[in-house]
């Protein structure tokens, strides 16, 4: 003890604080996890900063200058030049305007929804509320690709009847298939489900027995819905909204496919279309305005969640929501919620498993059906002699590398958030938990894309005793994990003050030592939202695409990077297969996994009684 | 001292330890002379080198890495490891994954790659050749075989080419005959190609437009019987993408989709499309009824090579100099035995139903003048859209 002290210099009330941090472990891990956070989550951040600031690469050798000359034309350029309206004003616009409408729409739809499985007599509900999850836990492209498939007409040159076409033989008008209305519409689709998730929670932690008052005092249903469920849900209702908004606005592979072929640019796609021309100096600065969107989006939802906790309502004890009898409006409200739940989440799916057995796309006959893509034998007249994807070898290693990095990196994820969250529940000293909680969030807001640059420089020789990792399964477990570190830190803190503050304030009163703290306070209480983060980990560790894209080597392939081999390819049976594929794993997992924790992601609520 | 808080020293001892290791090594301890002379490569290359020496030593390395552009390689790679026995592993990306895969790896001298099959010669021939992160070898045949043109930099493996697709089930002819022709009213909404923001090959071809804007010019009167008159465009080839995008073109995300569009047997109305050459190949596969229009004026279009190199700091030099051999050869070559891809070489029999590169009208690319304009295109392309 004493050696180790003699290094720091002798001012006696440094001394004393050094001494009572060195025995507050909270601090010591605070202290000792800066530098690796520092290192593995903030340096994407700081890479992203230098390609905006200063040339670097091929940019430093077209404008002539020395690599790292600092520079601000970038941001001139992007901001403030003749072509910044359509480098980044417009698609300003265009990310701000689909963004507000499409969470709009799925704030309203997944409202309603949640309204309707928490509040009423709707029969069915644990089986809508499963079906539901689906268009979230799949990644929005294929609902995109899908959208294509359905509103396609041969009405433009070179354009192939789609399903809509073929089933009513009315030609959709082109603003249906491409533009901002798909956009609106697929991420409404994809998201609607995220916002039903949070709105129901919200609706649960809205003390019933208020609402009951309410109804003992005769007051009518519509009036207690408007005077006191919904102010009461309004904040979180607005956290929710926020969150989506966050969500939609990032967005990239939307815009992509059913915005790009019109020359509808959002944000994203611009960042994309940049780096694709080498321009990473321009794609930097809008990466920083993506990342500066999402911090103000973060703010708001502070602010929104702020709001929520000034109601005291929100109390431990257990309740029954009181069930509003639909009564005559049951039968069509049920069929409304029915056809809503079948389109946005089985359609899409049915309209790509259409795809991945059609030999021709276009073409609605018995005799184009073909099972080539799934198991059909190599044939070099088809898709260059590639086998179907069940007999591929490679692709079943491809799954086998996806299912167990999303299950090592979500499960390492929330071991290591763990200790984090309790020094940011520790709050002191405040500069440390300041900022390890800031260091933790970084990888939030930092672009995928930049992660896997980063991390190709830091892994892709030895460091010392860490032997080269570019090319194992190791990186690719490591970029993850620091991706995704800020879901798990969040949810864990979160969770922390919640349930088990004050447990383990006493604990520490008593000097009960960390590692038993943990064991039989932390872990037994956090538990369930342990398990919650390491569901929704799990599944977002299943659609990573970018993030792993520079990283893979040949034997770590992913599903993900398989589907972007034969779209790029031009296999489209192929990949629609793979995606079908790609979203039954997906679903079959979590509800697997909720299964054997005999917990519901929707967490039970929507039980018949 | 509780037992957390030495769990906390370990930590903070580890962490402390891990950034001195880190700052020690983070210095380069690559010793680029001593590689040069073991690899025979750069200024110790030996243009005599004979493919039996470097077969021998390929053998003892017993392996070889190969980042490509092209997924036509990996046949390549497993053709190559059954004859050498050599262990083969060929990873193929997108052209631009590819090139910052290589940036990063040759900057944190990783070297995880032996050969590197390159797109977008303009930017690699301009950056990654000029820094030395790639290096040409040849064996006596091969130098032989390519054309000089086809070895500045890097030698190329096969090239290329954009042009302009039509249908040939509707069309009994080729339907237009100058690319100034895109710009007129019938081809209006009727002119398919990839998303030009997607980058590669076909900016190169906007750039070639504009480097060869006295053709076009010629070209325009030639075809309308008058002079061109420029629209506050500085030049013929800025006037002619102006017109062609005010024509209002289709984009479509990828090359394939746009070969869908132009050749697929249910379309009504077809469009014609500029694109890869290589597209025509999905005739059989996929039952798209594609012919390339050869002869157009002033060009037919633009050719491009594909670079393969040596890897700077490849950890087994001889087997990629060998793989390189390989993939030149008739054998190895044969993944890319298709119609619109020329082998680099002339001395082997192209494929049916396609002219020499030589006798095809095509402009080549020029790497430094594509390099130093890319961002003025880019950058009209967007103002115009």
């Amino acid at each position: 003890m004493a050696e180790a002290l003699t290094l720091s210099p002798p001012t006696s009330r440094l001394h004393a604080w050094i001494l009572r941090a060195w025995q507050t472990p909270a601090i010591v891990i605070g202290l000792a996890s800066i530098v690796p956070l520092a290192l593995l989550l903030a340096s994407p951040m700081v890479h992203v900063l230098r390609e905006a600031f200063s040339y670097q690469e091929n940019e430093a050798l077209r404008a002539g200058v020395p690599e790292g000359t600092l520079t601000l034309e970038f941001v001139r350029e992007v901001v403030a030049s003749n072509l910044s309206p359509k480098l980044f004003w417009i698609p300003l616009g265009n990310t701000l305007v689909t963004g507000v409408i499409a969470t709009m729409l799925a704030v309203m739809i997944g409202g309603a929804f949640a309204w309707l499985l928490t509040r009423t007599d709707i029969p069915g509900k644990k089986v809508l509320a499963n079906i539901a999850l689906i268009p979230y836990v799949t990644p929005p492209w294929p609902i995109a690709l899908a959208w294509v498939a359905a509103f396609q007409t041969d009405a433009v040159p070179g354009g192939k009847p789609g399903i809509v076409q073929w089933l009513t033989g009315m030609k959709p008008p082109s603003w249906a298939c491409y533009g901002p209305f798909p956009i609106i519409m697929v991420e409404a689709i994809h998201l609607y489900a995220y916002a039903f998730l949070s709105i129901s929670a919200a609706l649960q932690r809205v003390d019933a027995s208020l609402e009951e008052a309410s109804d003992v005092l005769g007051v009518s249903r519509a009036r207690t819905l408007g005077k006191i469920t919904m102010p009461l849900a309004l904040p979180a209702i607005l956290s929710a909204a926020i969150l989506t908004f966050g969500k939609a606005a990032g967005n990239f592979s939307t815009p992509f496919f059913v915005g790009n072929p019109v020359g509808y640019h959002t944000l994203a796609t611009w960042l994309y279309a940049l780096v694709q021309n080498q321009q990473n100096g321009r794609a930097a600065i809008i990466a920083l305005a993506l990342v500066l969107l999402s911090a103000v989006t973060l703010e708001l939802n502070r602010r929104a969640v702020g709001q929520a906790r000034k109601y005291g309502t929100v109390t431990g004890k257990g309740f029954r929501a009181q069930r509003v009898k639909l009564r005559h409006l049951r039968v069509p409200v049920t069929a409304m919620t029915t056809l809503l739940v079948l389109a946005t989440a089985v359609v899409p799916l049915g309209i790509l498993i259409v795809q991945s057995l059609s030999a021709e796309e276009g073409i609605y006959a018995l005799s184009n059906l073909t099972l080539h893509s799934w198991i059909g034998h190599s044939d070099v007249r088809y898709a260059r002699g590639e086998p179907g994807i069940l007999r591929n070898a490679e692709m079943w290693m491809a799954t086998w590398n996806s299912v167990k990095m999303s299950v090592l990196q979500a499960g390492i994820c929330v071991l290591v958030g763990l200790p984090l969250a309790l020094v940011i529940h520790e709050g002191k000293p405040a500069w440390l938990t300041r900022l390890v909680e800031i260091l933790t969030f970084v990888p939030y807001m930092t672009p995928a894309l930049a992660f896997g640059a980063v991390y190709l420089l830091l892994f892709a020789r030895p460091i010392g005793p860490i032997p080269a990792l570019y090319g194992t399964f190791t990186l690719l477990i490591v970029v993850s994990v620091a991706k995704h570190i800020p879901y798990a830190v969040r949810a864990e803190t979160a969770a922390l003050t919640q349930v088990a503050g004050e447990l383990v304030d006493a604990a520490k009163i008593m000097d009960i030592p960390l590692a038993l703290t943990m064991r039989k306070i932390l872990i037994p209480l956090l538990r369930p939202s342990m398990f919650a983060a390491f569901v929704m980990m799990l599944i977002s560790g299943m659609k990573e695409l970018s993030l792993v894209i520079l990283l893979v080597g040949p034997n770590t392939q992913l599903l993900t990077t398989f589907v972007y081999r034969y779209q790029e390819l031009g296999h489209r049976g192929f990949s629609a297969a793979m995606v079908v594929f790609l979203v039954a794993i997906v679903v079959t997992i979590s509800t697997v996994v909720r299964r054997l924790q005999g917990e519901d992601l929707a967490k039970g609520q929507f039980s018949e009684e | 001292m509780t037992k957390g808080s030495r769990v906390g020293a370990v930590l903070v001892g580890a962490s402390l330890l891990a950034v001195g290791i880190l700052s020690l090594t983070c210095r380069p301890a690559f010793d680029q002379q001593a590689w040069f002379k073991a690899a025979k490569l750069g200024p110790f290359r030996d243009k005599s080198e004979t493919v039996a020496t470097v077969e021998a030593a390929a053998r003892k390395e017993g392996e070889v890495v190969v980042w490509s552009l092209s997924s036509r390689l990996e046949e390549t790679g497993k053709a190559f490891e059954k004859k050498y026995g050599i262990k083969c592993s060929v990873q193929s990306m997108g052209t631009q994954d590819l090139l910052k895969k290589v940036r990063y790896d040759q900057q944190a001298k990783g070297f995880n790659a032996d050969v590197y099959l390159f797109g977008d010669a303009p930017e690699v021939l301009s950056t990654l050749v000029k820094q030395g992160q790639a290096w040409p070898w040849l064996s006596p045949e091969m130098e032989r075989a390519i054309p000089e043109s086809l070895k500045v930099g890097l030698p190329a493996h096969h090239v290329s080419a954009i042009g302009v697709i039509y249908n040939s089930d509707k069309y009994a002819q080729p339907p237009i005959k100058s690319w100034w022709d895109l710009t007129t009213p019938p081809w209006q909404g009727r002119v398919v190609m990839k998303d030009l923001k997607k980058g590669g090959g076909d900016v190169n071809l906007f750039s070639a437009f504009v480097q060869h804007s006295d053709d076009l010019a010629r070209d325009y009167k030639d075809h309308f019987g008058e002079e061109i008159k420029l629209d506050g465009t500085p030049n013929a080839g800025y006037e002619f993408l102006k017109r062609l995008l005010a024509n209002k073109p289709i984009f479509t995300p990828s090359g394939s989709e746009a070969a869908d569009k132009v050749g697929a047997s249910n379309v009504v109305d077809p469009p014609v499309g500029l694109m890869t050459l290589g597209k025509v190949r999905y005739k059989g596969e996929r039952s798209l009824a594609l012919k390339w229009i050869p002869g157009m004026t002033p060009a037919s279009g633009l050719a491009y090579p594909d670079p393969i190199g040596v890897a700077n700091g490849a950890k087994h030099p001889y087997a990629a100099k060998l793989f390189i051999e390989y993939a030149l050869s008739v054998e190895g070559y044969k993944p890319y035995l298709e119609y619109g891809t020329w082998p680099a070489r002339t001395d082997v029999p192209l494929p049916e139903e396609m002219i020499p590169l030589s006798q095809a009208g095509f402009w080549i690319v020029d790497p430094d003048y594509n390099f130093k304009v890319r961002k003025d295109i880019f950058d009209f392309i967007v103002g115009q859209q």
